[in-house]
């Protein structure tokens, strides 16, 4: 008797989020490299932890959050890692239009809670509340990143800020 | 089109990037494996946390949490450090900020003699983006910006380091800076055009080291060497060095190299550098990271990261042979592990009686551990249960002088100083 297995809850979550993680991680590091890294990274650690997570979702997105942000906060020693990493690698990942890279290189220049509220919000067209219960944070002060993040973007972009 | 427009046309974009994207299989994730390319390029950090969280689960029960300390390769009886908890009362907590002003991050702080001490990072406004900038303060308690802190540029500047010398201060970054007097900066050029490493070392000679790997470049391994600290020659290096020390005898020592086998290097001037034999690795460990070296202690002192993971400490008679001395087992694994900054010492700072460190033992929105911890001898360690430090996102850099230890981090978009002047004893 051939026995059939199915996915297992995990398997069917990685193979539904793996993608639009990686593309959080691209746009909060710039690098596809990186983002790869960082996203398989936590994915793997996601396993090990599964039976303790109760919101995957939120908690992958967190990590690849937090593991970016940690490797600009600590400039020196993680960025010296990651810059051997990303020797001679090969991406799986496309590179982006060069406007559409100007414009999440703005992104970036944020402080690094607005950077992620504002990804967060466009890139996974995610709601204000599930931006702040991502990010640990009332959602009161993920509009408030919001707000700032998307006047700043709009003063050096040159466009107008619709509210 | 307005922002919003944009934004979405631009998120679709970065959607489109990963389309084709390969997604890994399965079993990579749930076997923890990496594909060949992965593992040629695999760096220590990644190592470090894996085998921190792998460690862990792997020994089923909770850590021993008592740190462990090994025979020190030392004639003396260490001095036992005690009275922790009154030292932690005796640490003082200063801002670096004005109100309405800019967001302030400071990267390194050194003690620059009569002026007493300079802390340097950058700023963050709306409309310069992030810019260095310098702090002074003659005692670590009341700082004020430097007025003649350079011109805001058009890119993006950024100071990671600075080292005070003979003949004046130099502070690396995107750019090298020299200052004779800790409030006039200029901006140095450097030969090539390229882009200075981040870390840095004045020498007895008067001479400056800068080394590390040029992050704001590419992070390619570089050693630059100056006699004056505004003209700068390229020294060819085969390795990028995490620290570097001189030894009271003039020696220089560093390590670097492959987190599998960080070797270590020695040099009379700081521009010629020779190996040591596999003999003299500091650890056969995989993942060890030396961050900083100290001369002190019984010769040198050395701190990082060990192959576990954990804040660790390292002394050497000679520079030659390294001895693990103290290391600080980490709790786990939380949810926090995975996005855990990499616990490691950052920087050790030598007084008259004490030595002190700081560092931190994990990282995470929401759960952070930065630490202090003192030593009579270099030797024998011991976290210091400082309140202050609840609230401080990382401790980055301290220094010794005019009696006082300054300890620089950063909260909530602010710089914080730390400052501990040890009472005589």
């Amino acid at each position: 008797v051939q026995v059939v297995r199915g996915p297992t809850p995990f398997e069917g979550f990685y193979r539904h989020q793996y993608r639009p993680v990686l593309a959080l991680a691209h746009v909060l590091s710039g690098s596809p490299s990186l983002a790869e890294e960082v996203t398989q990274e936590v994915f793997m650690a996601a396993y090990r932890q599964w039976d303790r997570i109760e919101n995957p979702e939120g908690w992958v997105r967190t990590a690849v959050a937090n593991k970016v942000h940690s490797w600009r906060r600590r400039r020196y020693a993680e960025a010296r890692a990651f810059a051997r990493m990303g020797t001679g690698r090969q991406s799986t990942v496309d590179e982006m239009p060069v406007e559409t890279s100007h414009f999440w290189a703005e992104v970036r220049r944020l402080p690094p809670r607005q950077a992620q509220t504002i990804a967060l919000f466009y890139l996974e067209d995610q709601s204000v509340t599930k931006t702040a219960e991502i990010l640990g944070c009332s959602e009161s002060t993920a509009r408030e990143h919001l707000m700032r993040g998307r006047k700043t973007l709009a003063e050096r972009l040159n466009v107008e800020k619709r509210t | 089109m307005n922002l919003d427009t944009l934004a979405r046309l631009h998120a679709e974009e970065a959607r489109n990037t990963v389309t084709n994207a390969t997604v890994p299989p399965i079993a990579q994730i749930t076997d923890g494996r990496r594909p060949r390319r992965m593992v040629a390029a695999l760096a220590w950090t990644a190592v470090a946390a894996a085998a921190a969280i792998g460690a862990v689960l792997l020994a089923g029960p909770a850590p021993d949490l008592t740190p462990t300390t090994l025979t020190p390769a030392v004639t003396e009886v260490p001095v036992p450090v005690s009275g922790v908890e009154l030292i932690a009362s005796q640490w003082t907590s200063h801002e670096v900020r004005a109100d309405g002003g800019p967001e302030i991050y400071a990267s390194s702080v050194a003690f620059v003699g009569p002026e007493g001490f300079v802390i340097t990072g950058f700023t963050w406004t709306l409309d310069a983006g992030i810019q260095t900038g310098w702090w002074k303060s003659a005692h670590g308690e009341t700082w004020e910006v430097v007025s003649d802190s350079g011109t805001v540029s058009p890119d993006r500047t950024e100071a990671a380091g600075i080292v005070a010398g003979e003949q004046g201060m130099v502070a690396f970054g995107t750019h090298i800076w020299f200052s004779a007097n800790g409030t006039d900066w200029t901006v140095v050029p450097i030969e090539d055009e390229g882009s200075p490493p981040t870390r840095g070392i004045a020498l007895e000679s008067g001479d400056y080291v800068l080394y590390g790997n040029d992050l704001y470049a590419g992070g390619a391994a570089r050693v630059l060497f100056s006699e004056d600290g505004t003209n700068w020659d390229i020294i060819p290096t085969p390795v990028d060095f995490s620290a570097m020390v001189q030894l009271d005898s003039g020696q220089l020592v560093a390590t670097g190299g492959k987190a599998s086998k960080p070797m270590t290097w020695t040099s009379t001037d700081g521009k010629a550098w020779t190996p040591l034999s596999d003999d003299h690795l500091i650890s056969q460990g995989r993942g060890v990271l030396v961050t900083t070296m100290v001369a002190g202690g019984p010769g040198l002192v050395a701190a990082g990261m060990n192959s576990d993971g954990e804040p660790t400490f390292w002394t050497s008679v000679d520079g030659r042979t390294f001895q693990e001395t103290t290391s600080f087992p980490l709790a786990g694994p939380t949810a926090e592990d995975v996005s855990r900054e990499q616990p490691s010492v950052q920087a050790i700072a030598v007084g008259q009686e004490w030595m002190v460190a700081v560092g931190n033992t994990g990282f995470s929105f929401g759960t952070v551990d930065p630490a202090i911890w003192v030593s009579r001898d270099g030797v024998v360690w011991e976290a210091v249960p400082v309140d202050l430090i609840d609230r401080i996102v990382s401790l980055d850099h301290v220094t010794y002088g005019g009696s006082t230890f300054v300890a620089v981090g950063s909260r909530n978009a602010r710089t914080v100083v730390l400052r501990w002047e040890p009472s005589s004893s």
